[in-house]
């Protein structure tokens, strides 16, 4: 998929584990996982609105389109 | 216990007593074919089907509660089953045992249509019935339908045809009938309309689990 999700570099700046960002934004680690790893087909805009409010960044800081 | 898991575990049950039997039942075919082809004794009568037309009815007649009479005729081809003595088959061993072959693979077949379903109840009961797996079994399924429906045609065809040829008939005619069997022909190709149903299923189920 040409869509990729930054959210590895987003977290770093922020100094944020994958477990606490699961649990501040209220998902499950496997879904989170899913997110990191480019795996998941579609995100919710409330999943994007919470990790946005946490990591105080916006959708486009998060998502990149690269062509393949 | 709720409804729906009570219905579940009736299934279930029903479904083993099912695959029991039918094993069963191959362990016996499997015994009783080698009884036939190596019994000395030859004791074990085999019968054959066969479908018999212009059957004499003229000694048959009924009467209404009302005394009045009634007309009485077979709906031919009437289906017949033609027990033949055992010193028939003692020259004919290569026969019962083609015989005996075919019916073990249809209960194999059986066992393997057994074991699809049983598959597709645990998916059930697992909580996760709408998955490619079960696609591809519905599609099996119903292509295993398909081939029984098939498969019982030509068997009868080959019996019948059979019957006709070595059989004398007294006061009807044998014929080659072909009895095509369209309630499975329509289960069959329902159920692989059902396993596309299944798949589109699994692919929005899919959809809908990488939707974070």
């Amino acid at each position: 998929m040409p869509i990729k999700v930054k959210l590895d570099q987003r977290m770093k700046a922020k100094g944020i584990s994958l477990t606490e960002l699961s649990e501040r934004v209220g998902l499950t680690l496997a879904n989170l996982s899913i997110l990191k790893t480019g795996k998941a087909k579609a995100v919710r805009f409330s999943t994007l609105e919470a990790i946005c409010e946490i990591l105080e960044c916006q959708p486009g800081d998060l998502l990149i389109f690269e062509d393949e | 216990m709720n409804k729906a898991a009570r219905s579940l575990n009736l299934l279930k049950i029903l479904l083993a007593i099912s695959w029991w039997g039918t094993l069963l039942a191959t362990v016996l075919v499997i015994v009783l074919g080698a009884l036939l082809i190596f019994d000395p004794g030859g004791n074990i009568n085999v019968g054959l089907i066969g479908y018999a037309g212009s059957v004499e009815s003229s000694s048959l007649s009924a009467t209404t509660r009302d005394g009045l009479m009634a007309k009485v005729e077979f709906h031919e081809p009437v289906r017949l089953d033609v027990e033949l003595p055992a010193e028939h088959w003692q020259s004919r061993r290569g026969l019962i045992a083609l015989a005996g072959i075919v019916t073990i693979a249809a209960l194999g077949l059986f066992l393997y249509f057994l074991h699809l379903l049983r598959q597709i109840v645990i998916s059930v009961e697992e909580g996760n019935p709408f998955v490619y797996e079960n696609a591809k079994r519905l599609r099996k399924l119903g292509i295993l339908i398909l081939m029984g429906a098939v498969a019982k045609t030509v068997s009868e065809l080959s019996m019948s045809g059979y019957a006709d040829a070595i059989l004398i008939p007294q006061g009807f005619n044998l014929n080659g009938h072909i009895s095509v069997d369209f309630t499975s022909i329509i289960a069959g190709l329902s159920v692989i309309v059902l396993s596309e149903v299944f798949r589109v299923g699994a692919a929005i189920r899919e959809d809908q689990d990488l939707t974070i």
